[in-house]
């Protein structure tokens, strides 16, 4: 898997790109709209993230001008504005994602394979597991060791999100998307109630599900 | 677009009412110049008529001098063929007020009523006699035309005039056909040339309307342009949305500006951090570089909520908006908030009265009805309860807010709103102190109100009002 980072700033360009690196794609770091252009239309990439804000050609204009090529490359924008503006245009332009800066990598890792596994139209497994966790997604039954356990719907949700991700963390904003599809943070602490619910039915002795200050949740291994 | 409350009722239109004085002006200009010709007519039809007589009279009186009463006969005979002699009356009175000769028409009748008479003035007065005659028609008038005799008697001739009959009535008659039908298609064309002309008027404030539901700042009158007033009221305007779409238009790209200053330290900041974080042994370093991150997300969290508040404060926050129901967005905030209530012992209630609606924008609605969930949630002591409802009353619906928390302190009804401000209430919880002035500036953002209030029995009570449908 080889992902295009587009983004001026060397600093934010290279984390993204080690970062990427760390989790096993191929990463190329282009500084500026020209230069993106020709790496992502001679370059055979499987996504592409693209900060809004560029030197010479902006994002918008690359995704566009990527795009009337007829290339379907998936495209996340990056973007330091943030207006729900900014967020529809970056759609409208071509994009597929948008992140707002700044991100959490785990974050911008979950959207990046979304949208390869959107673009591969990879089929997603039904039984999800991880150690001695199993998650039926079609019968919605979860063991637990071999034991069913009986789980609420949100519970249900977080598990099978966190399954998803088995290894990685994620984070609070993640979790508050997916399970309630906020997109903005209520100030509450609910993620840390659910996850306190979902430990004590498969996890009560804190071997499971590892919180990693400054990183989000982790369902091991 | 029938049940817009915002235009002018037809009553109230400045066409309409245009229509009718102009209708009421040409009313009366018009009834003026016809009673004019009308008098004017009659005047001329009477002198003329008088003239003829004095002339008969004239003849009849020469006749009488010269032969008396048998002269007048001759010359009646000689006349006999002459139709309009026979229709005159012709007859002498003496001083006395008896009458020595009468030629009295076929058509009159005569009657034992009055007789007329000078009198000092010069005109005539009535005086009983025996033998008088009276126009069968009454609608006739009569002509008189006098001569005084040598001997000092009478020589009267009377024609009965039928021309108001004949001529003047066909001719009011008309008049009042024409008068009304020209009142009635000036007003209508009095009215619609006024609409006509009213029209882009009528189209700057459906464009004012617009902007002011949509926030579409690029909308503009359209003009062809006219060179006239309105013409120019509707350039006026068009330069005016266009300065007002210019500065919003900055002020959008300064948030978006400082926006970009600050968020791509933070996003070094944290991507630094993160990195360094898994590589990183020492556990006091460790924590340090946790609290950054999360330090960092809280920073975030300020700006959005800033970013926002600044945007819907100043007008340049999209709001993309569509009729909510608010049973559904209860249901999901519950969703959110139930689990923190269960574990706080709070009792949450979320209530919609069936066909409660908000026009808005739902992700804004559902941040809104969020904040203040979460700030009552916060203040409400275990084993209080949170109730939140919501009814349309009309074309505005109202979300009522209520917790039983310890209230708003005496004095701090409008400093709650502010941005970043805690009352004493709120220094040991945890929160931005922006989320009531988020709650402030989205609703008001939709041409809202929100306020509050402590309830009787205790606790606050926010109250939002929102338009209930678009319009």
């Amino acid at each position: 898997m080889r992902i295009l980072v587009v983004e001026d700033d060397a600093k934010i360009g290279s984390f993204v790109a080690s970062g990427l690196k760390q989790h096993g794609f191929a990463a190329d770091v282009a500084r500026d709209g020209d230069e993106a252009l020709s790496l992502a239309l001679s370059t055979g990439y499987d996504a592409a993230i693209v900060d809004v804000m560029l030197p010479h050609l902006d994002g918008l204009s690359l995704v566009r001008r990527i795009r009337a090529k007829n290339n379907l490359l998936p495209v996340l924008f990056l973007s330091a504005r943030g207006s729900v503006d900014d967020r529809i245009s970056g759609l409208e332009a071509g994009g597929d994602d948008y992140l707002t800066k700044p991100f959490a990598f785990s974050e911008l890792l979950a959207r990046v394979q979304a949208l390869i596994r959107r673009s591969t139209r990879t089929p997603e497994a039904t039984k999800l597991t991880a150690r001695d966790v199993e998650l039926d997604l079609v019968t919605r039954e979860v063991r637990v060791a071999g034991k069913p356990v009986e789980l609420q719907p949100k519970e249900f949700t977080l598990l099978a999100f966190l399954l998803r991700h088995v290894g990685r963390p994620v984070t609070k904003t993640m979790i508050l998307e997916h399970v309630w599809d906020y997109s903005f943070d209520p100030e509450t602490n609910v993620v840390d109630v659910l996850v306190h619910r979902l430990r004590g039915k498969i996890d009560p002795d804190h071997t499971r599900i590892e919180t990693m200050r400054g990183v989000g949740y982790v369902l091991k291994p | 677009m029938s049940s817009n409350p915002d235009r002018v009722p037809l009553r109230r239109s400045l066409a309409v009412r245009l229509g009718l004085w102009q209708a009421a002006l040409f009313g009366a200009a018009t009834a003026v110049m016809f009673v004019s010709v009308y008098v004017f007519l009659a005047r001329t039809l009477e002198a003329r008529e008088r003239e003829a007589l004095e002339l008969r009279a004239a003849e009849y009186a020469a006749a009488f001098e010269n032969a008396g009463v048998a002269g007048v006969r001759s010359l009646l005979d000689s006349e006999r063929a002459i139709t309009h002699v026979r229709s005159l009356l012709i007859r002498v009175v003496g001083q006395g007020g008896e009458v020595t000769f009468a030629k009295v028409p076929d058509n009159w009748i005569e009657a034992d009523t009055s007789v007329l008479e000078p009198d000092d003035w010069g005109a005539w007065r009535t005086r009983r006699t025996q033998t008088i005659r009276v126009p069968r028609d009454e609608q006739r008038d009569v002509a008189v035309a006098t001569r005084r005799l040598a001997s000092g008697a009478l020589l009267q001739v009377a024609r009965s005039t039928d021309n108001r009959a004949a001529l003047l009535a066909p001719l009011r008659n008309i008049m009042w056909g024409v008068g009304t039908l020209a009142v009635a298609l000036s007003a209508g064309a009095g009215a619609w040339l006024s609409w006509r002309a009213m029209r882009p008027v009528r189209e700057v404030a459906a464009t004012a309307r617009r902007i002011v539901r949509t926030g579409d700042l690029s909308a503009r009158v359209d003009g062809k342009t006219r060179e006239d007033e309105i013409g120019d009221l509707v350039r006026q305007f068009n330069t005016l949305l266009e300065r007002n779409g210019n500065l919003l238009q900055a002020m959008r790209e300064a948030l978006d500006n400082v926006a970009h200053d600050l968020r791509t330290p933070l996003t070094r900041l944290r991507a630094g951090a993160e990195a360094a974080l898994p590589q990183t042994p020492d556990p006091n370093a460790r924590q340090a570089l946790a609290e950054c991150i999360e330090e960092t997300d809280r920073i975030k969290r300020l700006l959005d909520a800033l970013l926002d508040v600044s945007a819907a404060e100043n007008g340049v926050l999209r709001l993309d908006r569509e009729v909510v129901d608010l049973g559904a967005m209860f249901k999901n905030v519950g969703d959110l908030f139930g689990m923190i209530a269960e574990e706080k012992n709070t009792k949450l209630e979320l209530s919609a009265a069936a066909g409660a609606t908000a026009w808005a924008d739902p992700a804004r609605l559902r941040q809104v009805i969020a904040n203040l969930v979460d700030n009552a949630l916060k203040y409400t002591p275990a084993g209080g309860a949170v109730r939140v409802g919501a009814e349309t009353r009309g074309a505005r619906t109202f979300i009522v807010v209520s917790d039983n928390g310890p209230g708003i302190a005496p004095g701090d009804e409008t400093k709650i709103w502010r941005r970043l401000y805690r009352g004493d209430h709120s220094r040991s919880q945890r929160g931005l102190g922006l989320g009531l002035s988020v709650v402030k500036a989205m609703v008001e953002a939709h041409g809202g109100t929100v306020s509050v209030a402590n309830r009787p029995e205790g606790g606050a009570v926010f109250t939002i009002e929102l338009p209930a449908v678009q319009g």
